[in-house]
């Protein structure tokens, strides 16, 4: 009786298949890792928003102070995108009538359109929301911005963005990595809003202010999450 | 085997040594079904016999359903997480900043009176209700309540339109149709129209009340739960109607027959506060309670000495009590030869006299007028009046009873006088008497207009239902308890639209519509004083007008008598006949609340049923009639039959039963049931067996004691921390019993006396029990080397003596975490654990802890819906209640014990078991230092926090239960199905889901800084971890240290008793470091060397020295009973 004798090829099929099918899964791992890693999947996250507002103009160019419309930073967790009435004071544009005070630059403007139809009628131009952390974590503004952690520090050169851009993954680790190492990221509290500003030895500088606020980061999970 | 002969022999000696609290299952094993015995302990501890029930959604579905979501899931989301929207305000309001909680005064009117409160308002949407600090009646505190009206403000299922009647149904109208209709109905001539409206405070529906007569209207008030028999009591003594002020603080002995001052009571903030205040057994101020009662009240359990008695036989009692203090002098003594009864009797008087115009007698609203009046008669004989009672006139003194303004109205409906009607919210049809069949009335008017919030029973008979705005959203006022003019003001446009019962009728009168802030303005005028505009923003500012509480009155007595002594309240009873007693639901009051699922769940203080009332029989009644416990059992009453599930319970007074009013109502909604909706009904109707002339209490009932298995609801034994599991954890930990062969015990208690005479030996300051907890050395404190007795002596005989901390504990420096000493030798089982601290904690800063003082504690539950409410909490439904899946984060454990003091009551009590002692135990996550919880999570999803907090993180838990599982304490909370999703305003499962719209409803209720956990994750008390960060934060950016007080857990800020404290216990001014190093702190369970941040405090009774044949000074049993006691582990 014949004996069933394996082909030749079978050697070769046998390497490739276990080599492509490793290959295949360790593509498919990588897909899913690049799919839910956060600095893939939340930097860059640029979406539109309904009025192109520009920060490079306002805050870059006309240097206006990030506090002037996030008015609220320094006093709670939100930084509160601004009532569109501080957009009103400088574009409030000539329609509506019972804010004498609205300035009129740029008044005719078709890209302002929201912002005067959110003027009259008083319902919010809806933003989309750029820098957004999950539900359960309870993040705080104030007690960030009184600490001298700079914005530059999370949300990078907004000042130099046409259209704002998330640059930090805002995940996790990124998270304790500074509350475990807050040195460099600690400037004089005055300075918090000077985005441009660099300290020669960014270490050195940052724990002579670690030192001065006596800063002790908690890592607790209940620092941020309740 | 040896030891059964001998224990039978000593079992009533022993159980009259040992006084042991016992849970409530003690009781009622001896009554328990074949059916229940069977399922056993196993069923006990795991609700295993329950797997048949059918709770709408088998697990097979489920899992079914699982996997349908599981697919969708991975079809349909994308990687990142949802895209958000901001949708900034267009113009900000001055000075609101998004995302900080402001807080605004404000009342609410219930009980006939005005509760000053203070709403936290988040983003615009009332959040919490607390008490208003500024008021000097509250002070921040509230009640159950008060807590749980917020749920009703956001409820979906309110009206929204006006509703007209088709036939059998209604349709939705709207109000310009409903306005028409209504004001055709009230013309100039309003003598054939009639107001039927609940006892209400407000000065402004007075004012319009009076129009409405002065034009020939007619006003009817009705309420299920009022205070009648005490005006009808202060007009048959005083010859006029009014408001008795009971000043408990000045009070050394209070007597109350069956009154409850602390839960049921128009003032019952103040009392507790007040009770309280004249109970600091630290600072030697002590006043000694006595209740009589039928049915257990809050009040009975937080009594020295309680007697139950039922309520027919307490006219008797008080005519034995007004004899028997007329004769006697100050100074007496008392025979120590007489039965117990008696002996307590005489005490009571004898204590009546000793501390004339220092006393309080007090009767409770069940009973009729003639007893008040001659509790008047008693109180003014013994100098009570105008020192610790006082009289003010109420708003609406002129008010007729309740009871006779229905006849009247009844009357003129039937003599066709009245064709109109309306019903200014309430349930009347529910609540009034069987006999007066308010429903008929209301179908003999022609036009019937009913103005609620809710449809309700009556609304079903009535031809128009108005949508009234909730009194949360509309201006109003009210005068509370102590007289003083309160405003409300709405806090959160009306939802569903609508206006509130003064504009409606204001504008019915006026015949245009009028606003609520003028009207509550107009009458404000009268009480403000100087620039209206600056008073009046004070006064909305503070929630009321100061300086406008209403000034005693001078009374003279003129009537009453007392009733004879006769001793029919020391006869026994026939073993046969039965009286119904009805009580106040503590959950649903008289029913108001039936549709509010905060309070449906809430355990009932003292039975912890919840999601429905019982029959409450004591052990001794429900032998005589052969009553099991979860059995259900017809009652045959006065022509009537009544079939009601059966609860054994201790302290119900012999041959009485013991029902709440309020359950059983056929038409409260989606929670409550609905029958017209297919909705179960929670609970029994038993207002058909009350009768206007016997409204409170009914005799002559009969049983034949059988019916078929019916599981209550009860939460008592789902938590149980039993005896059985603590020895075995003892022998597990390699421990021996102690030198008395006793575990530590749960509830620790001593008598005022032998606590004063520690305090004497060892002066403040001095005591040392090395249990503070905190680091002496930080403060630079001296260790002394003081008193070493440990802790309250305690007469127990199993009492687990609390042996003296080893002394080596204080050889070392003290300093924190070491300085906790432990009365056992054990070892350290994780050092590593408490080195981490140190590391994290450099300066041991905010180290947080919690003190629960059991003196204080009444049991009330305002903590519990409290925690609810601040925590976002879901309910769960009587079928998961059943399958022990409760979620509060807060129980309340009750222990029964007999009498401590007397050998001769705990015999009795032993043998009768209605005159029961009662503790409560409020139990919540401890923090434990050495938290069994974490070193069982897998996945670290339970961790401790630098600053001693066990943090729980949803995030990571995937729902091992092992943490529940070694938890000692029993706190842990599982959410077994997505509770959160569906159910704060609906049974679940049993109902549907939330629609879209009622869920955006619901969500404006929930707290924002808190995390709404879903199915599968674990969740207990974070010590409110939200408020201390917030406040951490605050003075963080204040540049400043927190204060030592500034923060408090919503527990701790609703209870009236200031029970509980919570804060720093590094900080040497916190009240929570005090209170830790109290000689009454001791810590739960000891033994298993947890360590925990929550101590409690030993409560401290009064008992009257001649009922205390027992010297407990020693804290030690004789040298024969400790045998006893140790022979039972032996």
């Amino acid at each position: 009786m014949q004996t069933f004798v394996f082909p030749n090829w079978v050697n070769r099929f046998t390497v490739v298949s276990i080599v492509g099918g490793l290959a295949v899964a360790g593509y498919l791992a990588t897909c899913l890792f690049g799919a839910i890693h956060p600095e893939i999947i939340n930097v860059g996250h640029q979406p539109k928003q309904p009025v192109p507002f520009s920060h490079r103009i306002h805050a870059g160019q006309l240097k206006l102070d990030c506090r002037y419309c996030h008015n609220t930073v320094e006093k709670t967790g939100f930084a509160a995108v601004p009532a569109t009435a501080t957009c009103g004071n400088c574009h409030g544009g000539n329609r509506v009538k019972e804010g004498a005070t609205l300035g009129i630059v740029k008044g005719d403007s078709p890209l302002l359109e929201p912002v005067r139809v959110s003027l009259e009628t008083k319902n919010p131009v809806l933003w989309e929301k750029v820098h957004d952390v999950p539900d359960f974590v309870y993040f705080n503004h104030s007690a960030h911005i009184n600490r001298g952690v700079s914005c530059v520090s999370c949300h990078g050169r907004i000042d130099t963005m046409e259209v704002v851009t998330q640059v930090e993954p805002l995940s996790m680790k990124w998270c304790l990595d500074c509350h475990r190492n807050p040195a460099p990221h600690i400037r004089d509290p005055q300075l918090v809003t000077a985005l441009d500003f660099k300290p020669e030895d960014p270490q050195a500088y940052g724990e002579e202010w670690v030192k001065k606020l006596g800063i002790k980061p908690n890592v607790s999970c209940s620092t941020c999450h309740r | 085997m040896n030891h059964i002969d001998s224990k039978t022999i000593h079992a009533a000696a022993e159980a009259a040594a040992s006084n042991e609290y016992e849970q409530l299952e003690q009781f009622q094993a001896a009554s328990r079904t074949p059916e229940a015995v069977a399922g056993g302990a196993l069923d006990a501890e795991f609700g295993a016999a329950l797997e048949g029930l059918d709770d709408g959604l088998s697990r097979r579905r489920w899992l079914q359903l699982m996997g349908a979501s599981l697919a969708l899931g991975a079809a349909s989301t994308g990687c990142r997480y949802q895209e958000e929207k901001i949708a900034p305000y267009a113009f900000r309001p001055q000075n609101r900043i998004p995302g900080v909680p402001v807080k605004y005064a404000t009342s609410l009117n219930f009980a006939g009176v005005a509760h000053p409160l203070e709403a936290i308002s988040y983003d615009g949407r009332p959040i919490k209700l607390d008490g208003n600090k500024l008021h000097p009646d509250s002070l921040g505190a509230s009640d159950t309540f008060t807590q749980a009206r917020i749920l009703e403000l956001y409820c979906p299922e309110r009206l929204r339109s006006p509703q007209l009647r088709e036939g059998d149904s209604f349709r939705d109208s709207d109000w310009a149709a409903f306005s028409a209709a209504a004001s055709g109905l009230f013309g100039q001539d309003l003598s054939t129209v009639a107001v039927l409206a609940e006892p209400n405070a407000s000065p402004t529906l007075a004012r319009l009340k009076g129009e409405f007569e002065a034009r020939g209207g007619k006003w009817f008030t009705f309420t299920a739960i009022n205070d009648d028999n005490t005006r009808a009591g202060t007009k048959l003594a005083f010859g006029q109607s009014l408001r008795p002020q009971y000043h408990f603080d000045k009070a050394k002995v209070i007597v109350c027959l069956e009154a409850d001052p602390l839960k049921i009571d128009p003032a019952v903030i103040r009392n507790n506060r007040k009770f309280a205040a004249g109970r600091d057994a630290d600072h030697g101020v002590m006043s000694r309670l006595y209740v009589v009662e039928a049915a257990n009240s809050i009040t009975g359990s937080s009594a020295d000495h309680r007697m139950s008695l039922p309520s027919s036989k307490l006219a008797s009692f008080l005519g034995a009590l007004a004899a028997a203090v007329a004769g006697r002098k100050a100074g007496d003594t008392i025979n120590a030869e007489l039965p117990y009864r008696e002996k307590l009797l005489a005490a009571m008087a004898q204590d009546l006299r000793d501390h004339a115009g220092a006393g309080i007698v007090m009767v409770g609203d069940s009973q009729p007028a003639e007893v008040h009046a001659a509790a008047w008669k008693l109180n003014q004989e013994l100098g009570n009046l105008g020192a610790t009672i006082e009289f003010t006139q109420p708003l609406d003194a002129d008010r007729p009873a309740g009871i006779e303004s229905l006849k009247q109205l009844a009357a003129g409906a039937q003599s066709g006088s009245i064709k109109s009607l309306l019903i200014l919210g309430g349930n009347p049809v529910n609540d009034a008497p069987a006999d007066l069949d308010l429903a008929k009335t209301i179908g003999a008017i022609e036009n019937t207009i009913h103005a609620t919030v809710h449809r309700n029973e009556t609304s079903l008979f009535c031809d128009w239902l108005y949508n009234a705005a909730h009194p949360l959203e509309s201006w109003g006022d009210g005068q509370s308890v102590d007289g003083s003019h309160c405003l409300s003001q709405p806090l959160i446009a009306p939802l569903f639209g609508g206006k509130s019962e003064i504009e409606l009728l204001a504008g019915l009168l006026g015949g245009k519509e009028v606003d609520g802030l003028s009207l509550v303005q107009e009458t404000a005028k009268a009480a403000l004083q100087g620039d209206f505009q600056t008073a009046w923003n004070r006064a909305v500012h503070d929630g009321f007008v100061a300086d406008t509480a209403a000034k005693p009155i001078a009374v003279s007595l003129s009537g009453g008598e007392y009733p004879s002594n006769d001793g029919v309240w020391n006869t026994k009873w026939d073993g046969k006949s039965l009286e119904f007693v009805f009580t106040p639901s503590l959950s649903v009051y008289d029913g108001r609340f039936a549709n509010n699922a905060w309070l449906q769940e809430l355990p009932d203080f003292h039975t912890k049923l919840t999601w429905e009332n019982a029959a409450l029989v004591s052990p001794e009644t429900a032998d005589a009639l052969g009553l099991k416990q979860d059995t259900k059992v017809e009652f045959q009453i006065a022509g009537k039959t009544v079939t009601l599930p059966v609860h054994v319970q201790p302290g119900q007074a012999r041959g009485t039963v013991g029902v709440a009013i309020g359950y059983g109502r056929t038409a409260a909604g989606k929670v409550g049931g609905d029958e017209l909706a297919g909705v179960e009904i929670a609970g029994t109707d038993v207002n058909q067996l009350r009768t206007s002339g016997q409204w409170h209490w009914v005799g002559g009932g009969t049983t034949n004691g059988k019916g078929p298995f019916y599981r209550l609801a009860a939460t008592q034994e789902k938590w149980t921390i039993d005896a059985t599991g603590r020895d075995e954890i003892q022998a597990r930990m390699l421990m021996t019993l102690d030198e008395h062969g006793i575990r530590s015990r749960l509830l620790r208690e001593g008598s005022f006396a032998s606590y004063q005479e520690f305090l004497k030996k060892h002066p403040a300051g001095d005591h040392d029990h090395g249990d503070t907890g905190h680091d002496h050395a930080a403060e630079g404190e001296k260790h002394s080397s003081a008193a070493k007795l440990t802790f309250l002596p305690v007469i127990n005989s199993n009492f687990e003596p609390v042996a003296p901390p080893s002394e080596d504990a204080h050889d070392h420096a003290p300093q924190w975490p070491e300085n906790f000493h432990m009365h056992h030798k054990l070892f350290d089982l994780t050092p590593g654990v408490r080195e981490k601290y140190k590391q994290d904690n450099h300066d041991l800063r905010n180290v947080w802890g919690m003190s629960i003082d059991l003196h204080k504690c009444t049991g009330c539950s305002a903590c519990v819906i409290a925690c609810q409410a601040e925590n976002n909490i879901p309910i769960v439904g009587r079928e998961q209640v059943l399958r022990h899946r409760i979620m509060h984060w807060m129980r309340i454990d009750s222990y029964f014990g007999s009498n401590l003091y007397n050998k001769e009551a705990a015999g009795l009590a032993k043998v009768e078991g209605d005159d029961k002692m009662v503790v409560h135990q409020p139990v919540t996550c401890h923090h434990c230092e050495n938290a069994p919880c974490e070193t069982v999570c897998p996945v670290a999803a339970t961790v401790h926090s630098s600053e001693g907090l066990n943090d729980m993180v949803y995030n990571r838990c995937i729902g091992t239960r092992y943490c529940g599982n070694n938890c000692p304490y029993k706190v842990r909370r599982f959410n077994y199905l997505n509770y959160s999703d569906a159910v704060t305003f609906l049974k679940y499962p049993g109902a549907d889901r939330l629609t879209a719209g009622d869920r955006a409803i619901q969500n404006m209720m929930m707290n924002p800084e808190v995390t709404v956990r879903s199915r599968g994750v674990m969740e207990k008390c974070t010590y409110c971890v939200q408020r201390i960060q917030n406040t951490k934060i605050k003075a963080k950016n204040e540049q400043r240290e927190i204060g030592a007080n500034e923060i408090t857990t919503a527990c701790q800020d609703v209870c009236p008793a200031g029970a509980i404290k919570f804060g720093d216990l590094n900080h040497p001014q916190s009240d929570v470091h005090a209170a830790h190093a109290s000689p009454r702190a001791y810590v739960m369970l000891e033994e298993l060397n947890n360590y925990p941040r929550t101590r409690y405090l030993a409560r401290v009774r009064n008992p009257h020295p001649a009922l205390m044949d027992w010297d407990d000074r020693f804290g030690l049993p004789a040298q024969g009973e400790k045998h006893a006691a140790g022979d039972k582990h032996a």
